[in-house]
């Protein structure tokens, strides 16, 4: 199991990827096909949001969004310079207990995907988001 | 005017924040209070105009509308929230806000802003 499934499974988020800035997912849990390209769109729209404010207010480095809807709760998370977590919680997530878990998943995340994002785990089911094959080509 | 800017400063005081701003989704500035470094205007307004794509992403992952959008950085947070169709709130705070409660103020002090709008 990868680093980001263990995560997922041990917080209670709905699903979640990993994806680079410029959209490339790393790994995957949780996540339907359908779904590919819309999680890492929320990466691409937490960075606007953040460098927006970043510019005018000298608050340092983005670390983290939070967007709450009325039916769930989507966080995004940096994980290295170009590699951020993103996560969605369900309808009664708490936002203390998705943060705790965040937090004390971080480190293993930040070891497993950012600072060598390329090259970690998760592949198949990266090609299985790709391809809409199941893992092992089956 | 005066109740929105009272009902503001309520908030800010509650949240420990360092100002708020109340915009207009046409991104100009209703009313702010407090001290936030920088152009104002162009603060307020791109953050009322970023809150789009947050709404259609939501819409796109089936999780209903946009309450609310909290941007944290290293030395401080951001937190945008749509008040009204035409009005939202955009708060700043400092390196030692405390997230939780900034949320309590807003759920506290939203209706006071929306009846002074």
């Amino acid at each position: 199991m990868s680093t980001l499934a263990e995560f997922v499974q041990e917080s209670g988020m709905l699903k979640a990827v990993v994806a680079r800035t410029d959209g490339t997912v790393l790994d995957a849990a949780g996540v339907r096909p359908g779904d590919r390209e819309v999680l890492p769109r929320a990466a691409s729209i937490a960075l606007r949001l953040g460098k927006v404010v970043e510019q005018y207010e000298g608050m340092g480095t983005l670390s983290g969004v939070w967007i709450q809807y009325e039916e769930g709760l989507l966080l995004v998370q940096e994980l290295g310079e170009e590699v951020f977590l993103i996560a969605l919680a369900g309808l009664g997530a708490s936002v203390g207990m998705v943060r705790y878990h965040v937090n004390r998943a971080l480190p293993d995340l930040v070891r497993a995907y950012g600072e060598a994002p390329q090259e970690q785990g998760g592949q198949d089911e990266v090609a299985f988001l790709e391809t809409g094959e199941a893992p092992g080509g089956a | 005017m005066e109740a929105l800017e009272k009902a503001l400063n309520a908030l800010r005081d509650a949240a420990e924040a360092k100002g708020a701003i109340v915009v207009g989704k046409d991104g100009l500035t209703l009313s702010q209070v407090g001290v936030i470094d920088g152009d104002i205007e162009s603060i307020g307004a791109l953050a009322s105009n970023s809150l789009r794509s947050p709404q259609s992403l939501g819409e796109q992952l089936g999780s209903g509308g946009l309450v609310q959008v909290l941007v944290q950085f290293e030395k401080g947070a951001v937190v945008v929230e749509p008040l009204t169709e035409e009005y939202v709130l955009v708060m700043v705070a400092g390196e030692e806000a405390n997230i939780g409660m900034i949320r309590y103020a807003l759920k506290k002090h939203k209706v006071e802003l929306i009846s002074a709008l």
